[in-house]
């Protein structure tokens, strides 16, 4: 049986991954991905405190943030294709309309 | 009691409802609603007849018929049994006046049908003729002083508008505004008199003051009738109050014969016949105000004198009948004091009150009623004729209007007092009171001369007055012509009442029967008398026989001269001193011109300099202060916003440009900001742990 704390560094790992995705890369798509990677670490926690406590409740809440997760990758897809449809590139560093 | 009371208010309420009829559709109406007055006044004429009979069968006649008030609406509410009522107060006084006034009106109303007929203003005019007679009804037949003070001014308003009658003429303009302000000065006596009464008894009902009067000072006993004599003196025309009357003949005849013979100026002596409350105290105990007694009598007496030597020189017959007019009315004041002085001294005495002068002087209120009316009633018809008020334009009418001439010598007989005219009646007995009451007061005696002198020089004017516009050659250029039927008829009427209206004493049993102080010993006039009466009679028929014959002699036979009045010392003056009226109307202008005038410059310069000063320094001090606030709103107020939002407006810049639009930056902030707040957490926990733990 795999100790909760090798789960747990293993998703602490995973959210490092992709919280440097989401500050460095500047490829939007990429960015997204990281977002993902970082939402499924959350979802790892949920289902390894799930499995550690007994408590199944936190297996329904993985299966939801994964029904979340889905739906946010469309969207997101969606915004920055209507970005690229606009400006003709998904790079963050270009995307900067949003200030005063 | 009356049966059937309620019919009462219809003797006031038919003619206001016919001057609203003139008033709204008066225009629309045959003779500019003319017919509907006349129709009202004949019915209020029959009502009142109505009353006046029945009061003569209950005990008018030689007996006393009890007082009646007919009770009306509360006008003015108060503690119950103080609240002041618009009622109606039927006594022998007020059942007669309503007979006669409304007799009168109706006679001259019926005259104004025909004489009125060419005039613009129709419906104006009958209007306010009708209100005027329900002034006069109402006045007469008013419960309390503040209601007869109401009609009292109903009246007077409506002589304003009738004697402006022709207000686009000057004079006629004039005159009205000049009765109006002369007539005011003797009402706002009555209304301080009315005020007096309301404070010292709580009520100003007649009835009730008169089972008060003990309450009175001797001082206010003798000041309220005063004021009160104050109004009569300026609603009739007497001494120092009398220059609005002759002006007044500015308006139409009928409004003359209206106002000043029929009416009106009667309204004054009956104002003094009800204030006999006061002279001669119905309380046992009460010593009467003999001072204003006197004062009534004087005035009276001054005035008759004063007033027919004015008309004497005068040439224009309806200003002779005019000052005829206040002659006459200063007669019955004479009459009134020498009553009340009578009676306020049998009183005294403890003796039974001889009425004798106050029913003289209401008997002669009678009679010239209607003799005065009669004579400016065919004085209209002459000028109707002619053209012209001035008699030496006249002369030699009684060929073309021999009706008008006939009826005017009735009317001239009964001024003059020739038996058996009325005027002989009523005069002799006001003279024989005041000699009566020389006995008391010898003052008296020389107001009873003066008013001899009066009956001379009455019959004089009367009959130059006849002479000069009937008899001789015709000296003015108009073709005259008798007047129309329905002028002449009402003129016939009434020269029918100038020769009984005296004589009506007899069936009567004395003419003191009808009137207040009803007394069953009162008896028919010159019968059973002692001879110093006789003699008295005899007297003022003698000086105005003498008058008539002088009349005759200068005017119509010219045996004498006028000339050799004039021609003798000291005869010029007097006659300019009559023709200018003494000077008083001049000094009176001459008074306003200067003293009014002045004192208004004077008003006027302390109006500009002194209160305009204030206000204007107050304006300019407002004016700084509202500089100085402005300065302050402006630097301190606004700066202070000002300063606040250009700050904040520096802030916000600053703070923006944290804001690039690049989400990575603010990706950073939030993981910084995770951090530090975990961290936070953690130090706390162990800081917790670290101190707690010791």
């Amino acid at each position: 049986m795999i100790p909760l704390a090798y789960e747990l560094l293993v998703s602490a790992a995973l959210f490092c991954i992709g919280l440097y995705g989401v500050l460095a890369r500047r490829n939007a798509i990429i960015v997204l991905l990281s977002i993902e990677i970082m939402l499924n670490a959350s979802i790892l926690n949920f289902v390894a405190f799930s499995w550690g406590s007994g408590n199944p409740s936190g297996q329904v809440f993985a299966l939801l943030g994964i029904a979340v997760a889905a739906a946010e990758a469309a969207v997101g897809l969606a915004v920055f294709l209507s970005i690229y449809q606009t400006h003709g590139s998904i790079d963050l560093d270009q995307i900067r309309f949003l200030k005063w | 009691m009356i049966a059937n009371a309620w019919v009462v208010w219809l003797i006031l309420l038919l003619p206001l409802g016919a001057f609203l009829v003139a008033a709204v559709a008066g225009r629309r109406l045959r003779e500019g609603g003319g017919y509907v007055v006349v129709g009202a006044m004949a019915g209020s004429l029959v009502l009142s007849l109505y009353v006046f009979v029945q009061v003569l069968m209950q005990g008018g006649l030689g007996g006393n018929f009890a007082p009646q008030t007919i009770t009306g609406y509360v006008w003015l509410p108060s503690i119950p049994g103080n609240e002041i009522r618009i009622s109606i107060l039927i006594d022998n006084l007020s059942s007669l006046m309503l007979v006669l006034v409304s007799f009168l009106c109706l006679l001259i109303f019926v005259y104004s049908l025909a004489y009125m007929h060419q005039e613009e203003g129709k419906p104006r005019y009958y209007a306010e003729v009708s209100l005027f007679a329900t002034g006069m009804l109402g006045t007469v037949s008013a419960d309390n002083f503040l209601q007869l003070l109401i009609f009292w001014e109903i009246m007077g308003l409506c002589s304003y508008l009738l004697i402006g009658f022709w207000y686009h003429k000057p004079e006629a303009a004039a005159a009205a505004k000049k009765a109006f302000l002369v007539t005011r000065v003797g009402d706002v006596l009555f209304l301080i008199a009315v005020l007096i009464i309301w404070s010292e008894f709580g009520t100003l009902r007649f009835n009730e003051i008169a089972t008060r009067v003990g309450l009175l000072s001797p001082q206010l006993l003798t000041l309220i009738p005063l004021l009160l004599f104050g109004g009569a003196v300026g609603k009739s025309a007497q001494f120092p109050l009398h220059a609005w009357l002759p002006d007044a003949m500015e308006g139409p005849t009928t409004v003359s014969a209206l106002i000043h013979a029929a009416t009106m100026v009667k309204a004054g002596v009956f104002l003094t016949a009800r204030s006999f409350i006061f002279l001669v105290p119905a309380v046992p105990g009460v010593a009467p105000p003999f001072t204003a007694i006197l004062v009534i009598a004087v005035i009276g007496g001054f005035t008759t004198l004063f007033a027919a030597s004015m008309a004497v020189v005068n040439n224009d017959i309806k200003r002779v009948l005019a000052f005829s007019t206040i002659s006459q009315l200063a007669y019955m004041f004479l009459g009134l004091g020498a009553g009340a002085f009578l009676m306020a001294n049998e009183a005294v005495h403890g003796e039974p009150l001889n009425p004798a002068g106050y029913s003289a002087a209401l008997y002669h209120l009678f009679n010239h009623a209607f003799f005065k009316a009669l004579l400016f009633l065919g004085a209209g018809s002459v000028i109707h004729a002619v053209s012209t008020n001035d008699m030496r334009e006249m002369g030699g009418l009684s060929k073309s209007m021999p009706v008008t001439s006939k009826v005017m010598l009735f009317g001239a007989l009964a001024l003059a007092g020739i038996v058996p005219f009325s005027g002989f009646f009523s005069k002799g007995e006001i003279l024989s009171s005041t000699f009566e009451a020389g006995a008391g007061n010898p003052l008296f005696y020389l107001l009873y001369a003066f008013g001899l002198v009066t009956a001379f020089l009455t019959a004089f004017y009367a009959f130059r007055l006849w002479y000069l516009t009937f008899h001789g050659e015709y000296r003015g250029h108009e073709h005259a012509h008798e007047s129309p039927r329905l002028m002449t008829f009402p003129l016939m009427i009434l020269a029918g009442f100038a020769l009984v209206s005296g004589l009506l004493a007899y069936p009567m049993g004395g003419f003191g029967n009808l009137v207040f102080f009803a007394r069953a010993d009162a008896r028919p006039p010159l019968i059973g008398e002692p001879a110093q009466v006789y003699l008295l009679e005899g007297l003022s028929l003698g000086v105005a026989l003498l008058g008539v014959w002088l009349a005759r002699s200068i005017y119509s036979t010219r045996r004498i001269p006028a000339e050799r009045f004039t021609a003798i010392p000291g005869g010029a003056f007097v006659q300019r001193m009559l023709a200018k009226r003494y000077w008083i109307d001049d000094a009176y202008d001459a008074f306003g011109r200067t003293v009014v005038v002045g004192v208004a410059r004077a008003l006027d310069w302390f109006d500009r300099r002194v209160i305009d000063g204030i206000v204007n320094g107050v304006g300019r001090g407002g004016m700084r202060i509202a500089v100085e606030s402005d300065a302050f709103d402006r630097r301190v107020i606004d700066g202070a916003v000002n300063a606040v939002s250009l700050e904040t407006i520096r802030t916000s810049w600053r703070l923006r440009q944290r804001q690039t639009g690049q989400v990575q930056n603010y990706a950073w902030v939030v993981v910084v900001g995770i951090v530090a707040v975990v961290i936070l957490l953690f130090g706390m926990s162990f800081l917790q742990r670290f101190l707690g733990g010791r």
